[in-house]
């Protein structure tokens, strides 16, 4: 009796649950889901307000998950990609990582003929396609890389911006020997990627030096070693290394760091890009509003320009169901209603891309900077939006050059060597034949 | 006239059967892996297609800028650990297996960073080695000294990674000498004592001696994790600044996360090499004369 009943139990509590559980999974109907992956710098205040208006006003519930954004992040997508894990879309890069990373031929959508992507110009759209398809739409505004410095600094030093990089260099001199400790030029080296950032952002001299480069560049006829534009972004950061003007113990500096640094006035100034901006404006309220930007000066003074970063942006993969829902998804992201919920939920750090996008009401002294030169048209994408092959390597390279281990040319011709292996990888031709 | 019995004879009663399960195990978890990284290692993978390209990951490999420097790190790193950790481990084993009365708590203090996450001591080692604001130098500041930049100098980052992982990995060889340490038989110091021998001499010529085969396995041990040493190195520096606390491991790393999955596998295979070549024969030196009480 007591043996019948206990199996009588156990067989309850081993039924019961599962049938709970199936009985669950029927029921009510439910909002279309739209799953999504996003790198966790991609998401902010602005693309989580868009997201709630969307299940409000569309009835449609996004799923997102969430993975790093370095480099182990995105193997994540890789190793997703080769396990044709995918969900429905993937937020990620433009340009160059995009077509070598994603694959969109095999793997994404093509959004060809869909009316929303009227809203965006080529500049825009060449660096989400890939042949004559379009994969893309983006999440965030465009990032401008330049340097950001402090306002307050500058004035209390007697400090003008300067429009040659030699002045450039007499101005930091100056912040060196004026004897108050303010950082010339802040280096973040605790997170390596920032690094690149004087040689990727110095991309618009370099362009508009020869604007064929990228051509060549891609053609294996033009490289950091060989090209005089391409080399002097290399000895930029030689400079910078040889008259100690950045801060000693920048390996021990953080990206954090570096914004706490440059808001507070305790560095002049950052070469950055402005992503920073809306972080330093929830952090640093006050401080955000001493900030300017100028572009990294070149050797003519009469043409400076900024670098621009295409933002992430959506990619819709081969695995998605309900594409009806997801073009409805995208179009309502991009609409003018959904651009001044982001607004208003996030203060701007460069530029919408939305042709419709509303006019900014609360601007920025730094974003008002960026506006003089988009509408002066002195932009430039950056090399990784125009060409498919970047190194891998390149952070380290310059973050050795910044120390001093490398020299100028020792930097640039690894850096050819980190792109040729990335060119051989990827098959082309022009690299076949070391 | 033969034995009637020898062992070869006797028949287990177990069947062969009982290795298969953990056959599988192996096979799945070990072989099989190791004969598809040996087989990717000649191709360029993504993941989803290869294309053969027979030994040129190889040639790369060696054409990497921080090889010779990773290569030259990994064998200081791992030689200083392992010395480190078999001096240091066998003093603090012989001071905690003598008649101290905290030596219990001692022992679980010693062991406790062991147990810790590398990741998690990476991390807050990191911190205390901030050239300003850590912890080290602000103690070192007070006594009117001024510490070095830890993990920023290229001069010393090696140093400081060495340290870190002695403090951390002091424990498991101390545990393993305090083994070896009991398995003496007590007759020897007995008769030492009785010969009227000091404790200096005792440690000398009872101990060292008689603690060979714990001491081989710490050396092995230590030295093995030492060349392979990733998960540190890793959370402190990245193999920074620069490239100057690279390593092997970081290294292959690094190419793995670029993407380049097969020359990554060629670069592990070449570590495989390397610390085959080195333990191996290193190995079988240590137990040529096997010890017997």
């Amino acid at each position: 009796m007591k043996r019948s009943l206990n199996v009588f139990l156990m067989v309850l509590v081993l039924v019961v649950p599962t049938l709970a559980l199936g009985a669950g999974g029927q029921g009510e109907t439910e909002k279309p889901v739209i799953s999504i992956i996003a790198q966790v710098t991609s998401i902010n205040d602005g693309v989580n307000a868009v997201f709630a208006a969307a299940e409000q006003d569309l009835g449609i519930v996004v799923d997102l998950e969430t993975i790093p954004s370095s480099a182990e992040g995105v193997n994540i997508i890789r190793s997703r990609i080769a396990a044709d894990d995918l969900p429905d879309i993937i937020i990620f890069n433009a340009g160059a990582l995009m077509q070598t990373t994603l694959n969109p031929e095999r793997n994404l959508i093509s959004l060809n003929g869909q009316p929303f992507l009227e809203r965006f110009d080529n500049s825009y759209l060449d660096t989400v396609s890939m042949g004559n398809n379009i994969y893309g739409v983006p999440v965030l505004p465009a990032n401008f890389g330049g340097i950001i410095y402090n306002r307050k600094v500058f004035s209390s030093l007697g400090l003008s911006i300067p429009k040659t990089w030699d002045e450039f260099l007499k101005t930091a001199q100056k912040v060196k020997n004026s004897g108050t400790g303010i950082v010339p030029v802040l280096s973040t080296l605790k997170n390596t990627w920032t690094s690149q950032m004087i040689p990727l952002a110095d991309f618009y001299n370099v362009a508009n030096s020869d604007r064929a480069f990228t051509q060549k560049y891609s053609n294996n006829e033009a490289n950091y070693s060989n090209h005089p534009a391409a080399a002097r972004s290399f000895e930029k950061l030689e400079d910078l290394a040889q008259e100690g003007l950045v801060n000693s113990d920048q390996f021990s500096t953080s990206y954090d760091d570096g914004m706490q640094m440059i808001a507070e006035g305790k560095g002049a100034m950052w070469p950055m890009l402005t992503q920073v901006i809306p972080i330093i404006a929830a952090n640093y309220p006050e401080g955000v509003k001493d900030l300017g930007i100028f572009a990294i000066p070149g050797d003519d003074p009469t043409n400076t320009g900024l670098t621009v970063w295409m933002p992430n942006s959506f990619y819709v993969t081969k695995a998605a169901k309900n594409t009806d829902v997801i073009m409805k998804f995208l179009d309502y992201y991009t609409s003018e209603e959904a651009l001044s919920i982001f607004m208003s939920s996030q203060v701007l750090g460069g530029a919408l891309l939305e042709k419709n996008a509303p006019a900014p009401t609360d601007i920025l002294p730094i974003v008002k900077d960026i506006m003089v030169y988009q509408e002066n048209g002195r932009t430039e994408p950056a090399l990784e939006f125009q060409s498919n092959i970047k190194g891998a390597n390149l952070q380290q390279i310059c973050a050795s050059v910044l120390n001093g281990d490398m020299t100028a040319s020792e930097g640039a011709a690894e850096a050819d060597k980190d792109i040729s292996k990335q060119a051989i990888q990827l098959g082309i031709p022009a690299w076949a034949n070391k | 006239m033969q034995p009637r019995f020898s062992a070869s004879k006797i028949k287990s009663p177990y069947s062969y059967g009982f290795l298969v399960p953990a056959a599988l195990i192996y096979g799945i978890v070990f072989l099989v892996p190791t004969a598809m990284s040996l087989f990717f290692s000649l191709t360029r993978w993504t993941l989803s297609d290869w294309t053969f390209v027979g030994l040129q990951n190889f040639r790369d490999f060696f054409d990497e800028y921080s090889l010779s420097i990773a290569i030259e790190n990994t064998l200081i790193y791992a030689f200083s650990t392992s010395s480190l950790k078999v001096i240091f481990a066998l003093l603090l084993a012989v001071l905690l297996t003598s008649a101290l009365r905290t030596k219990d708590l001692l022992r679980a203090v010693i062991f406790f960073p062991s147990i810790l996450s590398m990741l998690a001591v990476g991390m807050a080692f990191g911190s205390l080695m901030h050239p300003s604001k850590g912890l080290i130098n602000t103690t070192l500041q007070l006594v009117g000294l001024q510490g070095p930049d830890w993990l920023g100098d290229t001069s010393i980052v090696l140093f400081s990674l060495v340290l870190v992982d002695v403090w951390k990995g002091l424990g498991v060889s101390m545990v393993i000498y305090i083994a070896g340490i009991q398995a003496i038989p007590k007759d020897y110091y007995e008769a030492a004592i009785i010969d009227g021998c000091n404790p200096f001499l005792k440690f000398l010529y009872i101990t060292i001696p008689l603690v060979r085969p714990a001491m081989n396995s710490v050396i092995i041990l230590s030295l093995i994790s030492g060349l392979k040493t990733f998960g540190l190195i890793w959370a402190m520096t990245q193999g920074g600044p620069g490239y100057a606390s690279d390593v092997l491991a970081s290294v292959i790393y690094k190419q793995y996360v670029s993407g380049y999955f097969g020359l990554s596998l060629a670069g592990n295979v070449i570590l495989l090499l390397i610390v085959s070549v080195i333990a191996l024969p290193l190995y079988t030196f240590l137990n040529r004369n096997p010890l017997e009480f």
